[in-house]
């Protein structure tokens, strides 16, 4: 099980790296093309921000598993142990909560919420349509070869956005799970720099 | 009465534990359920919307260029520089760590990095010399948060694309009030050096700032190349970020050999000819080119930066539909208005945007409160006559000064972390130089010129209307 | 604010809510809906790309939050090929133009060619011709060779600065000022309120009377919402509609005249194309018309070059 855990880590971890180098090199050929050789590709902004996108709507729940997300501890920290883990759980749900409507909202109305669509409304109607990007465009020889339509459609970036608030919604359950099981204390990292002050922890202590 | 809830709300959740990130989206996501007729999939619209902003877009480039520029031997050579520059004066080492915060700052678009990179190798160094500890901490904590006024800057970034105000300009406008922040942090130590008499070193001579200046120099080009890229047209903010990270990596792995497949291997052996050794570096970046882009200390700092990107951007991309909900539900234009009819002037109007900030910036993490505080605090501003750009760097330098007072204070809690002080001890060496930095805070505001006078006299006014 | 029972029209586009003529005409509308369809409907404008940007509302506009937009007529060629149309260089010869083109049947039938994917254009908004400038003067297409332009982009402006000899690039309009400037771009195309208010003249060696284009919106709405409507309803939302188009684009050539006094009056030069020199143009222009001739259709060129002519 852990092996696999690790695994899948490194498959997460892989992506977002990709995803950034990805971002960095398209937007650094861009400024190669126009100096070097006075020409541009049109589509390469749109791509990178669709990759700029996914970065982060898949590297979200990443952040949840890795508890990288910054809330503040100072206050619940206050309340007795019992009382903490109740309000770490909360936490997590509220996450739950977040990604599910997001997702799908019309279960509400059965609590009489008067709200209506999701994500998963959102991209089945763009999937429906079929309506292409803006810039973005299949290139020729592919729409030669396996006759697709000139634009690359939008449900293909918008894909993310489904998946990546159901990733999210499975983390977040995750975490309170093992809130609630003992194996984690809190979702929240208390500070962007965490990570960083943990790696050169009391590096100056006396 | 939609307003209320919706900051109620956003206030509960954030004590009560919840990420802000969420805390934010899920009040906007319930607001929109309860309040508007709105469906949930124009707010999931509105997510993909915000995650793919072009002025954001320099963030995650930035983030990853600082990323390559902290793995260790940069902060060190510019150290040596700074020494070498000003290490002779009374109070030197003090007086040099500064200096070596404010060029690290022009590395480097966060605070608490600049704080790491210099403060684990110039408070130790500091120490060794004869200052206190405490000193040495409090100098480092409040000379770090010159890493979001002194471009590049995240935060920045983020006004901009919350504003619509140039980036290049806020960049620009960042230059002066940076230079000005750490005169004043060095003449305050200085002042204090020549009456307790604190230590100072020989002078290493020209000969050494030369030398010091030629190693810290691959590094110190970043600067030109981001600031001399924008204004001189070659590029926009967002292609100077992408090619700073490029740049950054071709210089971490190549050039300094702190990380990479080269690590180690010297620029020249010893006894070695200078074309020979030269022959030799362009034989190794070439057959080491791939090795070098694959290599596992490549794919560290690609995954440190992109975890930071995402960190910081799901917070931004919920901050923005928090910011959106505010818009569809048009409670901006009605505080405005209740503001201009309250009778603020620029004066009082720029008070309060102060206090607001410092109070925010105590519980909210420094570009997720501007993304909140700015739609509602800038067409007041714009309606009172304040600078656009001005009120940037305002709310910028309110950002600072967030960061290292109690009691949450990202470069509190940064220092403690690195010196193993507590908390009380840290606030406590800090609280002098904060002082400075809030007689700095008035001058900034009531002083426009200090932010207004280079971004407009290189690049023309910041233009507030906007037509397609 | 909206009282209940009325029907809630939300109004997202890009620009400022006056001082443009876009914002304008959108204050306009919003003030006739909420004056003559009181207790029926309720029109709330969001200006300054508050809601959505251009790209986006379109979606929004399919999810029924947002009723009408008004994107720039270049947007809608990725819908269908026929509005490549209105990117034809030269095609029209002055503001008045349109209005006839609109009146014509093809004009008519044009706005209702999107309606499989679910929009319905209500009418042409124009907001100016558009002029060229660059960093050196430009009275031939050749003088712009090897220039880089800003542009808003669609595959018939890219072939129309390719036939100059030109590259084009795609840059966000708050970046323009800035990249003319400090030469990311030698040169842009705009209408003479674009040029006047965004400064571009400031930073442009003089502006060329080109009219090459008509800079135009299409005001657009979805064809779920607009066939959901009481007829009565929809008849008289339509006909404010259409009176505001009129008067909004005769109030056009009079704020573009305006602009263009002041760029003369801020000291910058307005360079005139002789006859010959348009003709230079027009014929460079040629190989644009006919790679796109076919996916825009004979009869809408036709009946857009009639246009032309007061009949
Ligand atoms: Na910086
Ligand atoms: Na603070």
């Amino acid at each position: 099980m852990q092996r696999v855990d690790n695994w899948v880590t490194r498959f997460e971890e892989n992506v977002i790296a990709l995803l950034l180098a990805a971002m960095t090199i398209v937007t650094f050929t861009q400024v190669v093309a126009r100096y070097g050789f006075n020409s541009g590709w049109t589509g390469a902004l749109e791509l990178t921000r669709i990759l700029f996108a996914w970065l982060i709507l898949f590297g979200m729940s990443y952040g949840v598993k890795m508890g990288t997300h910054l809330g503040v501890d100072a206050i619940i920290r206050l309340f007795p142990a019992p009382i903490f883990r109740i309000l770490a759980i909360f936490g997590a749900l509220c996450g739950v909560a977040y990604a599910v409507i997001l997702l799908h909202s019309d279960w509400l109305q059965w609590f009489g919420i008067s709200t209506r669509g999701g994500a998963i409304d959102y991209w089945s109607r763009m999937y429906r349509i079929g309506i292409g990007l803006d810039d973005l465009r299949y290139p020729e020889l592919v729409q030669e070869t396996f006759g697709t339509q000139e634009r690359v459609q939008r449900w293909i970036a918008y894909l993310i956005l489904p998946v990546g608030l159901a990733l999210f919604a499975f983390r977040c359950a995750q975490a309170a799970w093992q809130i609630f099981t003992g194996k984690r204390e809190m979702m929240i990292a208390a500070h962007e720099a965490e990570e960083l002050v943990a790696e050169n922890k009391n590096v100056l202590k006396d | 009465m939609e307003a209320g809830v919706l900051f109620i709300m956003v206030l509960g959740l954030l004590f009560l534990g919840v990420p802000i990130a969420i805390a934010l989206g899920l009040s906007s996501v319930l607001t929109i359920a309860f309040f508007s007729q709105d469906s949930m999939s124009s707010v999931a619209l509105q997510l993909f919307t915000a995650s793919q902003n072009y002025t954001l877009l320099a963030i995650p480039f930035f983030i990853l260029a600082s990323a390559f520029m902290s793995t260790g031997g940069v902060a060190r050579r510019i150290i040596r520089f700074a020494i070498a520059c000003v290490g002779h004066l009374r109070g030197g080492m003090a007086i040099a760590a500064v200096f070596s915060c404010m060029l690290f700052a022009a590395l480097s678009g966060s605070s608490p990095a600049t704080v790491v990179a210099i403060g684990t190798i110039a408070i130790a160094g500091m120490r060794q010399v004869g200052y206190t500890k405490e000193f040495a901490a409090g100098v480092i904590a409040n000379a770090g948060t010159l890493g979001i006024l002194i471009p590049p800057s995240i935060v920045m970034v983020v006004y901009a694309a919350a504003t619509d105000v140039s980036v290049g300009r806020m960049f620009l406008a960042g230059v002066i009030p940076g230079l000005v922040a750490g005169f004043l942090l060095m003449a305050a130590i200085y002042v204090n050096a020549r009456i307790k008499n604190m230590p100072k070193q020989p002078f290493g001579g020209l000969g050494e700032v030369a030398s010091a200046a030629g190693e810290a120099g691959f590094g110190l080009l970043l600067i030109v190349i981001i600031l001399g890229g924008i204004y001189g047209g070659i590029f926009t903010p967002t292609e100077a970020a992408a090619v700073a990270a490029v740049y950054s990596f071709l210089i971490a792995i190549f050039i300094y050999r702190d990380m990479g497949p080269l690590k180690g291997v010297p620029m020249r052996k010893d006894g070695e000819a200078l074309g020979a050794a030269i022959l030799r570096n362009v034989w190794l970046t070439v057959v080491y080119f791939l090795p070098g882009c694959v290599h596992s200390d490549t794919r560290k700092v690609l995954v440190d930066a992109s975890k930071t990107t995402v960190m910081l951007m799901f917070i931004i991309v919920n901050a923005l539909l928090f910011a959106h909900t505010l818009t569809a539900e048009r409670i901006p234009q009605a505080i405005t208005d209740w503001m201009i009819g309250a009778g603020f002037t620029w004066f009082t109007f720029l008070i309060a945007v102060n206090i607001l900030l410092l109070i925010g910036g105590q519980f909210m993490e420094p570009s997720g409160l501007l993304l909140i505080v700015a739609p509602v605090v800038f067409p007041i501003g714009m309606a009172l006559g304040v600078d656009p750009i001005h009120l940037g760097i305002i709310m910028v330098v309110n950002m600072e000064i967030g960061m290292i007072t109690p009691p949450i204070g990202l470069n509190l809690f940064v220092t403690s972390g690195i010196t193993g002080m507590s908390l009380v001890q840290v606030v406590r060496a800090a609280a002098p130089f904060v002082l400075i930095l809030f007689i700095f805070l008035i001058l900034v505001t009531y002083v426009p010129a200090l932010s207004t006078w280079l971004p407009y006299s290189l690049m023309g006014p910041e233009l507030v209307t906007r037509t397609g | 604010d909206c009282d209940d029972g009325e029907m809630v029209i939300k109004f997202s586009h890009v620009v400022a809510g006056s001082g443009h003529p876009k914002g304008d005409a959108a204050t306009l509308l919003a003030k006739r809906v909420n004056e003559e369809m009181n207790g029926k409907a309720c029109m709330q404008v969001f200006p300054n790309s508050q809601l959505f940007d251009d790209d986006k509302v379109m979606e929004a506009l399919l999810l029924g939050d947002v009723q009408l937009a008004a994107p720039s007529l270049s947007k809608f060629e990725a819908y269908t090929l026929k509005y490549r149309l209105f990117d034809l260089p030269f095609l029209f010869n002055d503001l008045s133009s349109i209005d006839r083109f609109a009146a014509s049947e093809p004009g008519k039938e044009l706005l209702n060619s999107m309606t499989d994917v679910g929009f319905v254009g209500l009418g042409y908004w124009s907001s100016g011709m558009k002029q060229f400038s660059a960093n050196k003067p430009l009275l031939l297409p050749t003088d712009a060779a090897g220039l880089k332009f800003r542009i808003q982009t669609s595959d018939v402006a890219e072939a129309m600065i390719a036939a100059m000899g030109a590259n084009a690039q795609k840059l966000a309009f708050k970046e323009v000022y800035g990249a003319l400037q400090t030469g990311v771009v030698d040169g842009q195309e705009n209408s003479w309120s674009n040029i006047y208010t965004q400064k571009f003249f400031e930073v442009q060696d003089g502006i060329t009377e080109t009219n090459h284009q008509l800079l135009a919106y299409l005001l657009v709405t979805s064809d779920e919402w607009l066939n959901g409507l009481e007829p009565d309803v929809r008849d008289q939302f339509l006909t404010i509609v259409n009176e505001v188009t009129t008067s909004a684009n005769a109030a056009v050539a009079g704020q573009e005249a305006e602009n263009r006094q002041k760029i003369l009056d801020a000291g910058s030069e307005i360079r005139v194309l002789t006859p010959e020199q348009r003709k230079a143009w027009v014929d460079a222009m040629k190989p644009v018309w006919d790679k796109f001739r076919g996916d825009i259709g004979e009869d809408l060129i036709e009946a857009a070059q009639a246009a032309n002519s007061p009949s």
